[in-house]
C-alpha cells in the first residue's frame, strides 16, 4: 500500500531542461563556441577552483588535480559545441572531471598512495575553517580526529559511492545534479550514499567504544 | 495533519531527511517522528555529524594564499594548449591518431566484424526477398494481373473476357480481344533458306508487342517433316525475336499480353507452262502478240506468307 507521503522522493535526472541554463552562461558558451579567446578564458577562471578541489578530493595529490583541471578544460572545449542544456554548464563540468578522474585513480591512487595529502598536514595548514571560535579546545581537538577518520575511511570507499558523498557534502549538489554527473539514475545516487554513510557510522561506531 | 510514520519507513528516509531532498509533507512526517524515536534521532545525529566531519576535512584551497595562484595558472595553461590546438596541422592529428597502437588492431578487428556482420545481413536479406516462381506469393500476384506477360489471355475467346475483365478492367463493354498485327510483314524472316517449309510456334505476345516466350510446335520442309537443322533453328530463334507486333488489346483499348499460334508459311509460287498460242494464216494479225518465249518468265519472286491462327 502507497504511504500518503511517498512518490514525490525520486527525482528524475532528465528534468533538468535547457532552463538550468541561464541567460548569461549560454551568451558565454555561444562565445566559447566561436573562438572567443575571452570568453574562454572567463569560463575557465569561473569553474577553475571548483574543478581543482573536486579533481583534488577524488585523486587526493595537487600536482595530480592540476593536471586533471587542465585535462578537464582542454575537453571541455573540444566538446563544448555538444552542449545542449541538458544540465547546468557547472553539473556538465562536473561529470567531465568525474569521468577523468574514475580514468586516472584506478592506477594513480596504488602507485601514489604513499605521496598522497596528509590530512593532519592539511589542516595544520589551513586551520579548521568550520570549527567556531566559541567551541572549545578540546571539543575542535575531537572534531579533527573525527574528521581524520572519517575521511581515511572516505578514501577507502569505492570510487563511486566516495564520489557521490563528495559531490553532496562537499559541492553541495542535488541528487538529480549528482545523478547527471555520475551518468545514473537518481535511485543509484540514493543508494550509493547509503551505503558509503553506513560504512562512515560504522567507522564512527568504533571511534566512540 | 500530520500522517504518522514508523521507524522502517523513516530509516528509508534518513539520508533524503538530512540532504533535504524530501518533499514538504515527508520532511514534516520524518521531522515528527525524531522527536519521539531516540534511535532515529541518533541516527540523524550520526548522518549529520558525518557530513560536518566531511566538510571540516575538505582539502578546498582557499581564496588566496599560493594554492589559489597555482590554481590561477590553469587559465593560462589550459589557453595555451587549446590555441596551440587549434594551429596543430591536420597531418600532425593524424600522426597523433596512430601514436598509440594499442588501438589499431581492435578498431581492425571492430571495423571487420562490423562489416562481416552487414555483409551477412545484407545476403540474409536479398534472399529472403527473392521470388521464388513457384511461391503462393508469385501466383497470386500472376492471377491478380490477367493480362501480363505471366498471366497472357487468349484473343477473342469473349467467354473468358467477360469473365475475368468484368472483375479486373474498367470496362462493361462486350466483346472480344484483338488479336496482335505483325507490323514488320514477314521481313526478318528473310534470312531463311530459300525453301519451301511451314513452321508452328506457340508463343506470347507481350504488352509491348515483342515475343516473350515461344515454344517450336512442328515444321516441314518440301512437304515432308523432318528435324530442323541446327542452323535453322538459330535463324527461326533470332527472327521470333526480332519480330515486332501491334499488341492485342481489349474493347476499353489496353494492351494485353496474349497466348498465340503462329503459322509460318514460306511458299514459292511459280506460273503454269506457257503454251503455243497458234494463231492462223490466213488472218491477218490484229495485235501484235509478243513470242512466246517473252511470255515464259523466271518463277514468281519468292513471298512469305504469315498467317495467325488462335487456339485454346
Amino acid at each position: 500500500m502507497q504511504t500518503p507521503i511517498s512518490g514525490g522522493l525520486v527525482k528524475n535526472a532528465d528534468a533538468v531542461a535547457w532552463s538550468e541554463v541561464d541567460t548569461q552562461e549560454a551568451a558565454l558558451i555561444a562565445r566559447c563556441n566561436t573562438g572567443d579567446e575571452a570568453a574562454c578564458a572567463d569560463l575557465v577562471s569561473n569553474h577553475q577552483r571548483m574543478v581543482y578541489s573536486l579533481a583534488l578530493h577524488l585523486l587526493g595529490d595537487r600536482d595530480e588535480a592540476l593536471d586533471l583541471s587542465q585535462e578537464v578544460f582542454l575537453r571541455v572545449f573540444r566538446t563544448l559545441s555538444s552542449f545542449r542544456g541538458q544540465s547546468a554548464l557547472r553539473t556538465w563540468i562536473y561529470r567531465i572531471v568525474i569521468n577523468q578522474a574514475r580514468n586516472r585513480q584506478r592506477w594513480w591512487r596504488r602507485r601514489h598512495r604513499s605521496s598522497q595529502v596528509s590530512l593532519d598536514d592539511h589542516l595544520q595548514q589551513f586551520g579548521d575553517v568550520e570549527c567556531k571560535t566559541d567551541v572549545l579546545p578540546d571539543r575542535q581537538l575531537a572534531s579533527k580526529e573525527t574528521s581524520a577518520r572519517i575521511w581515511q575511511a572516505l578514501d577507502r570507499l569505492p570510487f563511486d559511492q566516495r564520489t557521490a558523498l563528495i559531490l553532496r557534502e562537499v559541492d553541495g549538489l542535488r541528487y538529480d545534479e549528482i545523478a547527471f554527473s555520475l551518468g545514473v539514475a537518481v535511485g543509484t545516487v540514493k543508494s550509493r550514499l547509503t551505503r558509503a554513510r553506513q560504512t562512515l557510522r560504522a567507522e564512527l561506531l568504533g571511534l566512540r567504544t | 495533519m500530520i500522517p504518522y510514520v514508523g521507524c522502517e519507513y523513516a530509516r528509508e528516509h534518513l539520508d533524503a531527511f538530512v540532504d533535504s531532498e524530501l518533499s514538504v509533507d515527508e520532511q514534516v512526517a520524518v521531522e515528527s517522528h525524531l522527536r519521539w524515536c531516540r534511535t532515529c534521532a541518533a541516527r540523524v545525529e550520526d548522518l549529520q555529524l558525518i557530513g560536518h566531519s566531511i566538510r571540516l576535512g575538505s582539502l578546498a584551497p582557499p581564496a588566496d594564499g599560493e594554492e589559489a595562484q597555482t590554481i590561477s595558472h590553469v587559465q593560462a595553461s589550459v589557453l595555451i594548449r587549446v590555441r596551440a590546438e587549434e594551429e596543430m596541422s591536420f597531418a600532425s592529428r593524424f600522426r597523433d591518431m596512430f601514436t598509440d597502437m594499442r588501438l589499431l588492431w581492435p578498431a581492425l578487428g571492430a571495423t571487420s566484424a562490423v562489416t562481416v556482420g552487414l555483409a551477412l545481413a545484407l545476403s540474409v536479406l536479398h534472399s529472403t526477398t527473392l521470388e521464388r516462381p513457384e511461391s503462393l506469393a508469385t501466383m497470386l500476384e500472376t492471377l491478380s494481373d490477367p493480362g501480363g506477360e505471366r498471366n497472357p489471355l487468349m484473343p477473342g475467346n469473349t467467354a473468358r473476357y467477360d469473365r475475368l475483365f468484368l472483375k479486373y478492367v474498367d470496362s462493361d463493354r462486350a466483346g472480344g480481344i484483338s488479336m496482335p498485327r505483325a507490323l514488320d510483314d514477314g521481313t526478318v524472316f528473310e534470312s531463311i533458306p530459300e525453301q519451301d517449309a511451314t513452321f508452328a510456334v506457340a508463343a506470347v505476345v507481350s504488352r509491348d508487342g515483342r515475343i516473350a516466350n515461344y515454344e517450336l510446335l512442328n515444321s516441314e520442309r518440301s512437304g515432308q517433316a523432318r528435324n530442323m537443322h541446327p542452323n535453322d533453328v538459330e535463324m527461326l530463334d533470332a527472327a521470333v525475336r526480332q519480330s515486332r507486333f501491334a499488341p492485342a488489346q481489349t474493347p476499353v483499348g489496353r494492351a494485353v499480353a496474349v497466348n498465340m499460334v503462329w503459322l509460318i508459311v514460306m511458299t514459292t509460287v511459280q506460273t503454269p507452262e506457257p503454251r503455243a498460242i497458234r494463231v492462223p494464216p490466213s488472218v491477218a494479225p490484229v495485235n501484235r502478240i509478243p513470242p512466246a518465249e517473252s511470255i515464259e518468265e523466271a518463277p514468281l519472286k519468292r513471298s512469305d506468307l504469315l498467317e495467325t491462327s488462335t487456339t485454346a
